[in-house]
C-alpha cells in the first residue's frame, strides 16, 4: 500500500470542548462530549520523512516545529494534553472514538494541568567524568584492578551525587511546582533531567529559585540548564495507556 | 552565568514560535513525551510508525553525543 494521495487527520492535542484556537495555526478543533481534538488534515505522504535528516530546514524539523507551534497556540487558550509526535487518525469518526474512550481520564488530566506550564531542568556535570575502563593500563594486573575499582567508585559517586542534586533541586522548588517527572540521566555528563509543572503565578519565583540554585551548584561542579515554558508534554500521559515514555 | 535560557528570558510568552529552541530539545519533548494513544484510532501506516520508533533510537544516540560534548569528554 502506498500513502500517495491518502490523507489523514494529524492530531496535535486533546483539549476541553470549549477550546477556541487562534485563526493562524492551520489546525481546527473537533469537539466530542467534554473534549476536543486539535487536528489538521494532512497528506500522509508528507509524514514519511527521512528521520536521519536532522538539519534545521529538513522535513522532520519542519514537522516537529509545527507540532510544537500548534500545541503552544492551543495551550495559550486553555489546558491541553499534547499528543505524541506522529499521531494520526484516519477520519473524524476515528477522532470521535479517540475522544470517546478518554472522556473521564483526559478531563481529569486537563483539570490537573489547568493553566500551569512545563519547565525543563537539566543537571550536567562540569568536572571530568570517571576514567573510561577501556583506557585502563592492562600491562599490570594490579594497576588494572585498581583502575577498575576507581572507575566503579566514580560511577557510584556520580549516581549518589545525582541523587543528592535531585533531592536538593526538588526540595528548593517544591513550593512552586504542582507536579514533576524525573528521568534518569542518560549520557555521561547528564546527571538529571526533570520536567516541572509550574502554575503561571509561580513561574517568576520558580525561575528565580533555579537561578539561585545554579549559582550554588556551580561550585559543586554541576551546571543547571532551564528550558521553557513548554506545553505540558511530560504531563499528558493518559491512564490505561502503555507507558511509552522514552528512555 | 550558569543558567542557559533556551527559549524566552521572561516567563509568560508561550505563544509564538519555537525558533529559539534547539532541534534536539524540541525532538526530545515532542517525540519522547506527549500523550501516547493506542487503539484502532491510530493509523499504523508503516512510514508513520517508523518515524516514531526509529526516532527514539536515534535520539538516544544524539543525547549521548550532546551530553558528552557538553561534559567536555571526548
Amino acid at each position: 500500500m502506498t500513502a500517495i494521495g491518502l490523507t489523514g487527520l494529524y492530531a496535535y492535542a486533546i483539549a476541553r470542548a470549549d477550546l477556541e484556537l487562534p485563526g493562524d495555526t492551520g489546525a481546527r478543533v473537533l469537539r466530542h462530549g467534554a473534549l476536543a481534538l486539535v487536528v489538521k488534515e494532512v497528506p500522509l505522504a508528507d509524514l514519511q520523512v527521512d528521520e536521519r535528516d536532522l538539519s534545521e530546514d529538513g522535513a522532520l524539523a519542519r514537522l516537529v516545529r509545527e507540532h510544537d507551534a500548534v500545541a503552544r497556540a492551543a495551550a495559550e487558550r486553555g489546558p491541553v494534553l499534547p499528543l505524541r509526535f506522529g499521531t494520526v487518525v484516519p477520519d473524524e469518526a476515528a477522532a470521535q472514538r479517540l475522544l470517546d474512550s478518554r472522556q473521564v481520564d483526559a478531563a481529569r488530566r486537563l483539570d490537573a494541568i489547568g493553566s500551569a506550564r512545563e519547565w525543563g531542568v537539566k543537571v550536567l556535570r562540569t568536572d571530568d567524568g570517571p576514567p573510561a575502563a577501556a583506557e585502563a593500563d592492562r600491562s599490570s594486573g594490579v594497576a588494572y584492578l585498581a583502575q577498575r575499582r576507581a572507575a566503579l567508585q566514580a560511577a557510584e559517586d556520580a549516581s549518589r551525587r545525582a541523587q543528592h542534586v535531585a533531592e536538593t533541586v526538588d526540595a528548593a522548588v517544591e513550593r512552586w511546582v504542582s507536579d514533576a517527572v524525573r528521568r534518569r540521566g542518560g549520557g555521561q555528563g547528564l546527571l538529571l533531567d526533570v520536567a516541572y509543572l509550574v502554575p503561571r503565578d509561580d513561574e517568576t519565583s520558580f525561575v528565580a529559585e533555579i537561578d539561585r540554585l545554579a549559582a550554588d551548584l556551580a561550585e559543586a561542579g554541576v551546571r543547571l540548564e532551564i528550558s521553557g515554558p513548554w506545553p505540558p508534554y511530560s504531563f499528558a500521559a493518559l491512564e490505561g495507556e502503555p507507558d511509552e515514555r522514552g528512555p | 552565568m550558569s543558567v542557559v535560557r533556551e527559549t524566552s528570558d521572561a516567563p509568560g510568552i508561550l505563544g509564538g514560535d519555537s525558533s529559539g529552541t534547539s532541534l534536539v530539545d524540541l525532538l526530545d519533548r515532542v517525540v519522547h513525551r506527549g500523550a501516547f494513544v493506542s487503539g484502532d484510532v491510530t493509523i499504523c501506516l508503516a512510514g508513520i510508525e517508523l518515524v516514531r520508533l526509529d526516532l527514539r533510537l536515534l535520539l538516544v544516540g544524539i543525547a549521548e553525543a550532546t551530553t558528552s560534548r557538553e561534559g567536555g569528554v571526548t
